[in-house]
């Protein structure tokens, strides 16, 4: 067992949150159709905070390193927005943190690449949407194909690491194959993210961006389908969340994950160690067994489901029941096994 | 003695009293220090001089034969994998 499962089993036992993530904006550059973050029923300047207080992400920061965070993952809305970003990430770094950010490249030049590595980010995760600037404008809201591929060339001559999140949906997947010949291409590490969830304002995604049955079917059938024939023959539906995973939005706001944004606590009202040790709510889930997840026990695509609880929450409000995408995931992945 | 600062390239944290590195540019790899290890990581960490990290172990654990070649080691062993940079 390598010293790092090791670790990952220890936290998990402990509840440790070595995993964090730290939203510190949910404004955005872009307009994606599947986003989940932002409030679609009101403007952008309708939001209660545009950015995470300064004083208040250092603070933050100090308690998730006493509370054993190691890696920290810093989210939005698009992070690079925030105007301290960098004061953010040198105090993280004074802090020991494995820091990475997560970003959809576009102000990512050369200079704040080169910036952010000084101050002490170490990965990068840009998200590729398409593969030309029209792909980008019908699904983004604007384009920022150029702009992304400046950003993950930027980010590679200044050191950091990167990796390329393939963002897949019903309008795209077809296009797998050209967005892997590009990041081939730039020598980049790249995953594929299938997960359209419906957004926090209730309005919905999944049925029109999600990938269908037929879709998934496709995928399985093609020249990637490394990245979609997930099997789960331990039939193991648990992830890390509320025991070596935590997420804290831009309101203070703690979560068992930043996938799954159950409010456990207001970090303006009580602290982390308050909140991450004492929550209901956060007890509640890391307690969890998997007769609580009563729509899987008799589930017959269990062996092929790669479930996620947040994504579960997100599309059903019911961070137990069974997550509608999965299900017919899993169904495809059966039916082409068979 | 030579003097060491830990290499900004790594991170790590103390966890019940040992310490985990996460090395993700170097070597790729993460790295587990025992109590003894995790001190002089620490103490090195805050600035403190080789020498004066080698008496603090030498006044706290009886001195053994070995305890001076030891630290020499240990140290030799974390600079071989770059965690720590002498900065004389
Ligand atoms: S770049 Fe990310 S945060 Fe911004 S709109 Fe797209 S998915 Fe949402
Ligand atoms: S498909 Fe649904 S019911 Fe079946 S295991 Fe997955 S989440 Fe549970």
């Amino acid at each position: 067992m390598s010293v790092l499962t090791k670790k990952i089993s220890e936290a998990r036992a402990n509840n440790q949150p070595l995993f964090s993530t730290l939203e510190i904006t949910q404004s955005c550059n872009l307009r994606c159709k599947h986003c989940y973050n932002f409030d679609r029923r009101g403007e952008e300047s309708q939001l209660p905070q545009k950015f995470m207080k300064t004083s208040f992400a250092k603070d933050t920061l100090s308690q998730l390193a006493e509370l054993g965070a190691l890696s920290l993952n810093i989210t939005g809305g698009e992070p690079l927005l925030h105007p301290d970003l960098i004061e953010i990430v040198t105090f993280a770094k004074k802090n020991n943190f494995h820091i990475r950010v997560k970003t959809n490249g576009l102000l990512l030049t050369l200079g704040l690449a080169k910036s952010l590595f000084k101050a002490g980010v170490r990965e990068i995760d840009i998200s590729l949407y398409g593969t030309n600037e029209e792909e980008y404008l019908d699904f983004c809201g604007k384009g920022g194909f150029e702009k992304t591929i400046a950003a993950i060339k930027n980010a590679m001559i200044e050191n950091l690491k990167v990796n390329v999140s393939l963002i897949l949906h019903r309008k795209n997947y077809k296009k797998l194959g050209q967005m892997i010949k590009i990041c081939d291409e730039l020598g980049v590490f790249y995953n594929v993210s299938d997960e359209i969830t419906d957004r926090h304002d209730k309005t919905e995604t999944k049925s029109t961006l999600g990938l269908s049955e037929q879709n998934y079917t496709e995928l399985l059938n093609g020249p990637h389908a490394y990245f979609f024939s997930h099997e789960n023959p331990e039939k193991n539906l648990f992830c890390g969340c509320a025991k070596t995973v935590i997420g804290i939005n831009v309101h203070g706001h703690v979560f068992p994950c930043i996938g799954a944004p159950i409010f456990c606590g207001d970090l303006h009202q009580e602290s982390l160690k308050k909140i991450w040790h004492d929550s209901k709510e956060m007890n509640k889930i890391r307690n969890l067994t998997s007769q609580d997840l009563k729509d899987c026990s008799n589930c017959e695509v269990i062996e092929h489901c790669s479930r996620s609880s947040g994504s579960a929450l997100l599309n059903t409000g019911d961070y137990t029941a069974c997550d509608p995408q999965a299900l017919t995931y899993a169904k495809a992945r059966k039916i082409n096994k068979e | 003695m030579e003097n060491y600062t830990i290499n900004e390239l790594i991170s790590w944290r103390l966890i019940d009293g040992q310490i985990l590195i996460l090395d993700s540019h170097l070597n790729e790899s993460a790295h587990e220090l025992n109590e003894v290890g995790s001190y002089i990581f620490s103490s090195i960490s805050e600035g403190k001089k080789t020498s004066d990290i080698r008496d603090e172990l030498i006044a706290h654990y009886p001195k053994g034969p070995s305890l001076e070649e030891d630290i020499q080691s240990f140290l030799n062993k974390l600079k071989e994998l770059q965690l720590i940079i002498p900065s004389n």
